[in-house]
């Protein structure tokens, strides 16, 4: 494997557990109950609307 | 005065509140919403005499006994009620000159909240041009607070609110003048408060609070008490039983205060004693609000705007083209051929730079909505709206949520909730995602700037404004079916403040353009560009065997030397097919042949169906991986425009693969189908469940799929193959 082989995966790496990283904080965000405390407090005890 | 935990800017809605808040802070402001809800949190840092402090810009209410989720908000930060944000130190009170009366209703329970207040006189001018004039000293007289006369649009008045902020005082609450029976009431009311723990100078007020209904969640702990709720139960027996209705009591109080301030304060000038002529807006209003009139000029209005955008944006794009195309050029010439050249020139300059390139589109749109807004058109736009929404099944206050959703679906979505009827909320959220979000804009550019290169800005800006009309269309179509079949529910009436007309200000406009071209631009650069490389990776491994290579090499191979021209060709043919091949054999062009049989009824190949699986990301990434696709393809000519490759792809038979009616079947496809994973989760959060954002994506995307079938074959029949 070259060096430009090297860098290209690892750059491509990056992108592929940043991209991850962003859907999995953004639907556990979203997904909350749409309460006035989710998903600050991930429901903290509390049944939710 | 310690202002360190920040300054609140309360009013009623249209009363210039933002304005002012964008005068005190200018560009140092952060747009967020309140935890768990879809209101909107505006903070900034304003310099006063004292040394830096955040200002938080409320929504509007008229009222601190809040119905609507914006008005919670509102009245919990004032009374220091939220976890989220400290109990101001000081208040602003936003007071619209020219509607003084209808202000002071808010202004009498600031006055009560205990904490420093200082009214700043708006719109000024307005009530000078009405021939009202307010007596500011007066005024600050009666409410024994400053008030300032301020014309925030012309930042005129900032700097004496800036001083008068670091030395303001608790204001006394005004004395109501009520009933004597009722006085008595809250007087032993007020004393089992004290009893039960409640600061002595609150009392009153807050007595007055119970009495008055309101529920905010400040007083549920005093209600445990028993104490509390025994003596207030006593006290509402007490008051019904000599016919008093404590909280109409109240209000008619207010309301005699309220004329009283007025009646002292208020000069009426010869125009508004005359009282025969019309002011400037209601003359305006006579033909832009008007059934038939003013539904035209808005469609007219609408078709300019769309128009602007071409004709404008379209010299500012070639050099965006050109620089970025030098950029990509001057970043790779150091480079040997490799997987990192590729990765640069075919990867994040042809991806992202095919994106960047719309940034000048957007901030125009951005621009132009910020000026309708600003002069106050688009309040009229909606009333004009409420009278079509209604017949369809929709609210007043859906148009808000739908007109947001144009810049994208998401806050569209969550602005649903201000609304308070559940069908027409479902239906507002059903529909939301058909108003063409921003990310569609640079899909439709590139294929209306592709294949319609050599019409007129008319005829593009037609085309871009028909995408927009027929998300609207298919909208309203299914909003009526909504009606049809979900059960009503209770009428809640529209009601809306048409604000007055005024110029629009540049400053506004360009930080409207500024944050909205910022975010598109982050977006580019962040999660566009993540997508990019990924799909870069895909397009580019596995690497074509070199037997193939050496096989399509001798395919193209010329057994006698040909002239420098003809070689060139050979050349460029030969570097095409191993492209191509590279391509078909990379692991998007297998999963694009997988799914090929499913799009191909519809004109596109497996090169397109790429492009629209990487646009459920992001509906931009289509445009991005056009480029990629592209940039890897025209291995030897990697610095032309998108347009220029996509017209000079060819099938097997060498026929075009795109064709303006392929183009017209995208268009339809991006107008109607449900791409964004995000707005399906926050259908998910909004509608507590997954049937109906599961309903949604199957009913769109069938919808897209049966809409772009259908224009494909209808543009071939027209326009031929």
């Amino acid at each position: 494997m070259s060096t430009q082989d090297f860098i290209a995966l690892a750059v491509v790496a990056a992108a592929v557990l940043w991209y991850g990283w962003r859907v999995w904080r953004g639907l556990k965000k979203r997904t909350g109950c749409g309460c006035d405390r989710c998903p600050v407090e991930k429901h903290a005890g509390h049944p939710g609307p | 005065m310690d202002l360190s935990s920040g300054i609140a800017l309360a009013g009623n809605p249209n009363c210039g509140k933002t304005t002012l808040f964008n005068a005190l802070t200018g560009l140092r402001q952060k747009v967020a919403n309140y935890p768990g809800v879809t209101v909107e949190k505006k903070t900034g840092r304003a310099e006063l005499p004292s040394g830096p402090v955040m200002v938080v810009d409320l929504p509007g209410t008229y009222s601190l006994l809040a119905t609507s989720p914006d008005e919670r908000v509102a009245m919990e930060v004032l009374r220091g009620l939220r976890s989220d944000t400290p109990p101001p130190a000081a208040i602003v009170a936003v007071v619209d000159a020219s509607n003084l009366a209808r202000n002071l209703y808010l202004l009498s329970q600031l006055l009560e909240l205990g904490r420093p207040l200082v009214v700043a006189l708006n719109m000024t001018d307005i009530a000078a041009r009405r021939g009202q004039g307010v007596d500011a000293d007066l005024l600050a007289r009666h409410l024994g607070v400053p008030v300032i006369p301020v014309v925030g649009h012309r930042r005129t008045g900032i700097d004496a609110l800036r001083n008068a902020l670091a030395s303001a005082q608790v204001p006394t609450a005004p004395n109501w003048s009520l009933p004597d029976g009722l006085i008595a009431e809250l007087e032993v009311l007020a004393q089992v408060l004290r009893t039960a723990g409640v600061p002595a100078p609150h009392c009153l007020a807050m007595a007055s609070r119970f009495l008055a209904g309101d529920d905010a969640a400040d007083l549920a702990p005093l209600v445990a008490k028993a104490e509390v709720a025994e003596a207030l139960e006593v006290a509402r027996d007490h008051l019904a039983a000599c016919g008093v209705d404590p909280e109409q009591t109240m209000i008619a109080a207010r309301y005699r205060w309220i004329d009283s301030v007025t009646a002292a304060c208020v000069r009426a000038g010869p125009t508004m004693a005359a009282g025969a002529h019309r002011t400037y807006t209601e003359r305006v209003d006579a033909v832009l609000v008007h059934p038939v009139f003013g539904l035209g000029i808005f469609a007219l209005i609408m078709a300019s705007l769309f128009v602007t955008i071409f004709w404008v944006a379209d010299p500012l794009m070639g050099v965006f083209e050109g620089a970025i195309a030098a950029l990509g050029t001057w970043v790779t010439s150091g480079l040997a051929e490799g997987a990192l050249k590729s990765l640069l020139s075919d990867g994040v300059f042809a991806g992202v730079g095919a994106v960047i390139v719309f940034v000048p589109q957007i901030a125009l749109l951005f621009g132009l909505l910020a000026i309708l807004e600003d002069s106050g058109y688009l309040a009229r736009a909606a009333f004009l709206m409420d009278r079509l929404l209604s017949k369809v099944g929709l609210h007043g206050k859906s148009f808000i949520p739908l007109l947001s959703s144009f810049a994208c679906a998401i806050p569209g979505v969550m602005a649903a909730r201000t609304i308070e009827n559940p069908r027409e909320r479902l239906a507002t959220m059903l529909v939301a995602p058909f108003m063409s979000c921003s990310a569609r804009l640079p899909v439709y550019a590139l294929l209306i700037g592709t294949f319609f290169a050599h019409q007129g800005a008319l005829v593009k800006g037609g085309l871009v404004l028909g995408c927009y009309a027929l998300g609207v269309v298919v909208a309203a179509a299914t909003a009526y079916a909504c009606k049809l079949f979900l059960d009503r529910g209770a009428v809640t009436p529209f009601i809306l403040e048409l604000p007055t007309y005024k110029a629009p200000q540049a400053a506004e406009v360009l930080r409207q353009m500024w944050v909205n071209t910022t975010t598109f631009v982050t977006r580019a650069g962040t999660t566009i560009l993540a997508l990019t490389v990924i799909l870069w990776a895909l397009a580019y491994y596995p690497r074509l065997d070199p037997a193939q290579a050496a096989a399509i090499a001798a395919q193209h191979a010329s057994a006698v030397p040909l002239a420098a021209e003809a070689e060139q060709v050979r050349q460029g043919d030969e570097d095409h097919a191993l492209g191509q091949a590279q391509l078909a054999g990379s692991y998007v062009g297998r999963f694009g042949h997988t799914i090929e049989p499913l799009i191909a009824p519809l004109g596109y190949d497996w090169k397109m169906g790429v492009g629209l699986i990487g646009a459920f990301a992001a509906r931009e990434v289509f445009v991005s991986t056009m480029g990629v696709v592209y940039g890897v393809g025209d291995v030897g000519d990697n610095d032309a425009p998108l347009s220029v490759a996509i017209l000079a792809d060819r099938k097997a038979d060498g026929s075009a693969l795109w064709t303006p009616a392929v183009a017209i079947s995208l268009l339809v496809w991006f107008v109607l189908a449900m791409q964004c994973l995000s707005t399906v989760a926050v259908m998910r959060r909004e509608t507590g469940g997954w049937r109906w954002p599961l309903l949604q994506l199957v009913y769109m995307n069938t919808l897209a799929w049966i809409g772009a079938f259908a224009a494909y074959h209808l543009a071939n029949a027209v326009l031929g193959t």
